[in-house]
């Protein structure tokens, strides 16, 4: 395998698309967020494709594409993510993803809400405070395999919760 | 160990995820989820989270209750990290 010169051909870049257009929209939950989040993704692949190193595209993509997401919930935080219903947006399509969001906070809220007390503390500390799991385990005086552990049940309830709640949902489609 | 097996576990993706992972263990699990889409799209879900909590970060801790233990396990943190003056 030639490692110094890496190009990558449409064909290999088009069979990665729909793995890479779902792992956006799950990112973004929103079509048009996703299309664009993959439109950017594709075109940093394609600048940046000296960087490839030739082993596996597909890993490499979806490598780029959360970079680039994160470059852009970093950018929106910096803007400032509308959270509040009180600076609605212009355009029925913005309203309608906007509302969608809303209402996915909401679920968030709701279904951390209801996790036990344990779940709670621990997903606080890690994916809300960002302390690294060796900061966690010494403030909780526990090992960091416990952290480990704890973190990973109490992600997979809050899916769980999650997915229960997505589901219920899309029976009360409210067209606006 | 150039053919090193990796056994990529489920605390291994997590791991992932909040950034706890650098070398050659990351590169793994970013080789073992882009071939699955189950795992790949958990691991999305399980990022996503990690933003939307911070998002909603004033709505939880509405709980009184945990954000006096947040508060105190916080507090006892050695002071290195203190929030920068304004």
């Amino acid at each position: 395998m030639n490692t110094t010169e890496q190009t990558i051909t449409t064909s290999e870049l088009n069979a990665c698309l729909p793995a890479l257009y779902r792992f956006a929209y799950t990112l973004t939950r929103n079509d048009d967020r996703a299309a664009d989040l993959v439109q950017d993704c594709v075109e940093r692949c394609l600048r940046k494709q000296h960087l490839f190193d030739g082993q596996n595209l597909r890993s490499w993509m979806f490598t780029v594409c959360r970079r680039v997401f994160l470059n852009q919930i970093r950018r929106d935080k910096v803007r400032g993510i509308p959270v509040d219903m009180d600076d609605a947006p212009q355009s029925k399509l913005s309203i309608s993803a906007f509302q969608e969001d809303k209402m996915h906070y909401q679920d968030v809220v709701e279904c951390f809400g209801r996790l036990p007390h344990n779940d709670k503390v621990v997903l606080s500390l890690v994916a809300i405070e960002g302390l690294k799991y060796e900061e966690a385990a010494e403030l909780l005086e526990a090992p960091v395999g416990t952290v480990r552990s704890r973190l990973s049940r109490a992600r997979s309830r809050l899916r769980e919760l999650l997915e229960t709640s997505e589901t219920e949902g899309t029976s009360m489609a409210s067209s606006v | 160990m150039a053919n090193k097996v990796h056994l990529i576990t489920e605390q291994d993706v997590h791991a992932y995820i909040d950034g706890e992972l650098s070398g050659e263990r990351r590169i793994a699990v970013e080789r073992f989820l882009a071939e699955r889409d189950l795992p790949l799209e958990r691991a999305a879900r399980y990022l996503r989270n990690n933003f939307d909590l911070r998002a909603v970060k004033d709505e939880i801790y509405k709980d009184e209750e945990l954000k006096a233990e947040i508060d105190r396990l916080l507090a006892k943190r050695r002071p290195k990290s203190i929030a920068a003056p304004a």
